[in-house]
């Protein structure tokens, strides 16, 4: 058997190859030709671009006398250095993100022992070895070193609201500080730390809200809701602790130190958002369907009751039809899309394990 | 015999934008090299054959602007016959090294006659520039390219922001009109992320179709009579068409998913692994980490760790016994379905293009044997793309589709996840600032501020890219990942404040401009 397989796999092989030549040869000179066509379209192309290049050279050989902006530069990426790690590392809940603030104060310390550390271990390692392998190389240039951390804070008021799943809400929120100032000023220096922050969730298609107290560690949050398909919107609001009234009259000279906080205090309003969809929308009082043109772009109704699946099997509902058409697929069960593949060419290793 | 429906192959042909003139350090840039020789020459090989035979045949395919950029590139260009070349010495190597294993020297020999074979291909045929290839069976009129948001943004968290999703189709749209000459007719939203939003502006540019999750038909509202078996049309006027869930499952199922075969080449044995560490140092990464080299001897052999070896005719015996039975379940499938449909329904199979040859290593071939079945077997089927389904057939159910994704649970989790939701923020504060100094310096003529201008849309596209939260939520180069979101968004805040401050650096902005080479027409104004 074997054998036999090696004598075939051999002979087949060499016609494969000559075949593989042959097609080569055939792709080759039909590209060319093709090539010849587009020869002029891509010279005009070329000389487009390299005008372009001329132009950046110039620019280049003006800019080169001028030192003083690199350093600009230099004295730029200090300040914002030594500002990011002045200010706290980003706040994040104690309970759901523990692992991220580790990561944080970790590139927090490596920012200030120095620069050139900061990158992966992967290149630094490796940027030894690129002396021993020159001859591989194709760069020539010389490029700029670079290390970047995101920015802790954009002082902007915002609140925004993203769908996860149809039935999780992720929010996430910053306020700036003109507004916190605002806030000391309208009710006392104090305000942050005798009020708690809140999140009220609208639900704005069933007309409901609820509430949700979170804490000021945090500046993100997932929200579970029960109703998919609905649009909502989140307030981010502030209500005054047991102790923050309390605290009122307590001047010397009988002007209140502290103003009186309401029961309630608005904050920010996000985004609206609507929820997907999570099932299969059979509605058995459809009478018509209607079908678009997109050629023309005009609508029509069709009645049901003249479908074929009507008037030669006589399936009346929907999920009847359904069972009918898709015979081997379990449709109405949720986990029909958890073979997905998802994206993404490095995922081919998740993926082909559970091959083997 | 009569046709009754129609089959749908629509392979989305993406990689994120790496490319790292600074550097010949990048394991990720391999990416590319593996891509183009496991899936994109075959494919392109494949095709071939298949007109060279007379086959008529139709597929569906997205280049994504991220991956035309690459392949356009000089300089990864260069990179790939590098690579060629170090496996073709590497392969000539193993003829000699496996000489005494009859089994596996005919396959050391298989692996150089391969390599060297695509180096032919690349340089001599395609120019080194294998969109040409692609471009000259679209214009022969078997293969359709769709395009992509720019650079695989995902729109249903991008959306926060309109403008910046806007622009991720219209970057598309100019990048496709560019390589191929003509407007795309069909776009893979990046990750089949539908939002009704941004139907407008896919209409706004021209587009008619675009490829959903199954749930993105089979949710919609109303329920769509014939499920994913026909198009929906949104009430905006833009064509959805669903994966179909039975041939799906025929590839990717765990327990008889076609990729499995026993006689299929073994993914993970690889001598980047295997062969002696001073043996195979020149050929695996720079700093001595061992790496797949796609030379690989085993098949999958069964659930054991003691792996035969690979043998080239019984996979393709496999492959070939496979796409005989995807065709006979396709006609079944079809055969029933068309009983209860008035018009004939299209059965539509989506996948990563990388799928094919990459890690289902026989994937071209496969598709190669099934495409001749159905043209010569007596079947009730023929394929189609979506546009020309459109065509012929433009009453349309109209209905809301689904807002989905095609990732893991089916909506937005895979890029929304508490290991990658610290990016949004960024990425949305990113895309403000972006209209912002867009709208403020719309009418500079400063030819530097407006090359600075056109950077940061480059680096905010670059930073959107869906691709770095999927990494990090799957796990394997994290590092890598948040370190381009890092860049880009650092690059972008550099040069926003120097926009701002009207003290733009000429030497960072070049350096950027090298590193970060792709749009080259970029127009800021897209954001204003």
């Amino acid at each position: 058997m074997a054998k036999e397989n090696k004598e075939k796999k051999s002979s087949e092989e060499k016609n494969l190859k000559e075949s593989v030549l042959e097609t080569a040869k055939k792709v080759k000179t039909l590209i060319k030709k093709e090539a010849s066509k587009k020869n002029d379209v891509d010279k005009t192309k070329k000389t487009t671009t390299k005008a372009k290049d001329d132009d950046k050279t110039e620019k280049e050989e003006k800019a080169a006398p001028k030192t003083t902006t690199a350093k600009k530069e230099k004295a730029a990426t200090k300040e914002t250095k030594s500002s990011s790690s002045t200010t706290k590392p980003r706040s994040t809940t104690a309970k759901k993100k523990t692992t991220t603030t580790k990561e944080d104060k970790k590139e927090t310390k490596s920012t200030s022992s120095s620069k050139k550390s900061t990158t992966t271990k992967k290149t630094a390692a490796s940027t030894k070895k690129a002396s021993t392998k020159k001859e591989k190389s194709v760069q020539t240039q010389e490029f700029q070193n670079e290390y970047y951390d995101l920015p802790s804070y954009y002082n902007h008021t915002v609140v925004t609201i993203l769908s996860q799943t149809p039935t999780n809400l992720f929010v996430y929120w910053e306020i700036s500080e003109e507004d916190r100032n605002n806030y000391k000023k309208t009710y006392g220096e104090n305000f942050f730390e005798v009020t708690k922050p809140i999140l009220i969730v609208y639900n704005d298609t069933l007309n409901y809200s609820f509430e949700i107290d979170i804490n000021d560690f945090a500046n993100s949050w997932y929200i579970h809701l029960n109703d998919s398909k609905c649009k909502y919107h989140v307030e981010l609001g502030r209500k005054p602790l047991p102790i923050a009234n309390q605290q009122i009259p307590t001047n010397e000279d009988s002007t209140p130190k502290y103003q009186y906080i309401p029961y309630y205090v608005y904050v920010s309003s996000s985004n609206p958002m609507t929820m997907p969809n999570n099932k299969i929308l059979y509605n058995f009082e459809q009478k018509t369907v209607t079908y678009r043109n997109v050629k023309t772009g005009q609508t029509t109704e069709k009645d049901i009751g003249q479908f074929k699946f009507i008037t030669n099997f006589g399936v009346i509902t929907l999920s009847e039809l359904y069972k009918y058409l898709f015979p081997n697929d379990n449709i109405e069960t949720d986990d029909f899309f958890s073979g997905n593949p998802s994206s993404g060419f490095t995922s081919s290793r998740s993926l082909s394990s559970r091959f083997n | 015999m009569q046709k009754k429906g129609y089959l749908s192959f629509v392979l989305h042909a993406h990689l994120p934008f790496i490319h790292h003139p600074e550097s010949d350090d990048y394991l990720e840039e391999s990416w590319l090299y593996e891509a183009i020789s496991e899936t994109y020459i075959p494919l392109l090989q494949n095709f071939q054959k298949l007109v060279d035979e007379g086959v008529k045949f139709k597929i569906t395919m997205t280049m994504t602007p991220p991956l035309l950029s690459m392949l356009d590139s000089e300089l990864l260009q260069k990179k790939y016959i590098n690579y060629l070349n170090e496996h073709i010495e590497l392969s000539k190597k193993e003829i000699e090294r496996t000489k005494d294993n009859e089994r596996i020297n005919r396959l050391s020999k298989y692996y150089f006659d391969r390599y060297s074979n695509d180096l032919h291909w690349f340089k001599d045929i395609y120019n080194c520039n294998i969109i040409t290839g692609f471009k000259h069976f679209q214009d022969l009129g078997v293969l359709e390219i769709i395009t992509c948001g720019a650079t695989h943004g995902y729109f249903p968290i991008l959306y926060v922001n309109e403008k910046t999703v806007r622009a991720q189709i219209a970057v598309g749209v100019q990048t496709y009109e560019k390589y191929f000459g003509r407007k795309p007719r069909g776009i893979w939203l990046p990750e089949c992320g539908y939002i009704p939003e941004a139907d407008k502006y896919l209409r706004e540019f021209g587009i008619d179709y675009a490829i959903v999750e199954t749930h993105g038909v089979l949710y919609a509202n109303p329920a769509p009579i014939y499920g994913t078996l026909a198009p929906i049309v949104s009430p905006r006027g833009f064509t959805v068409f669903g994966r179909d869930l039975e041939s799906s499952r025929q590839v990717w199922s765990s327990i008889n998913g076609y990729p499995g075969d026993f006689n299929y080449r073994e993914f993970y044995r690889d001598i980047g692994y295997e062969a002696d560490y001073d043996y195979i140092k020149p050929y695996i990464a720079h700093d001595g980490v061992r790496v797949n080299t796609g030379i690989k001897y085993h098949r999958i052999t069964g659930k054991t760790e003691n792996k035969d070896i690979y043998d080239v005719q019984w996979a393709k015996d496999s492959a070939e016994r496979q796409a005989g039975h995807f065709l006979d379940c396709r006609t079944a499938q079809i055969n029933n379905a068309s009983k209860y449909m008035d018009k004939p329904p299209i059965v539509l199979c989506p996948y990563d293009a990388e799928l094919y040859g990459h890690w289902w290593y026989e994937g071209p071939y496969w598709l190669y044997i099934l495409f001749k079945k159905i043209y010569y077997d007596e079947c009730n089927f023929e394929l189609i793309t979506p546009s020309e389904y459109i065509d012929r057939y433009p009453e349309i159910q109209q209905c809301e589709p689904c807002r989905s994704s095609w990732g893991a649970n089916g909506y937005s989790e895979v890029w929304l996840n508490q290991s990658n939701d610290y990016a949004h923020k960024h990425l949305h504060f990113a895309g403000n600032r972006m209209c912002e100094v867009a709208y403020e310096f719309r009418d500079t003529t400063d030819k530097l501020k407006i090359e600075a201008l056109n950077q940061m849309a480059r680096e905010l596209l670059l930073a959107q890219s869906s691709d770095w939260l999927f990494i990090i939520t799957n796990g394997t180069m994290v590092d890598y990942a948040k370190k381009r979101i890092k860049d880009h968004i650092g690059r972008f805040t550099k040069l926003y404040s120097q926009v701002k401050h009207n003290n733009i650096d000429k030497e960072f902005l070049k350096d950027i401009q090298l590193k970060d080479a792709i749009f080259p027409d970029i127009d800021y104004h897209l954001y204003s």
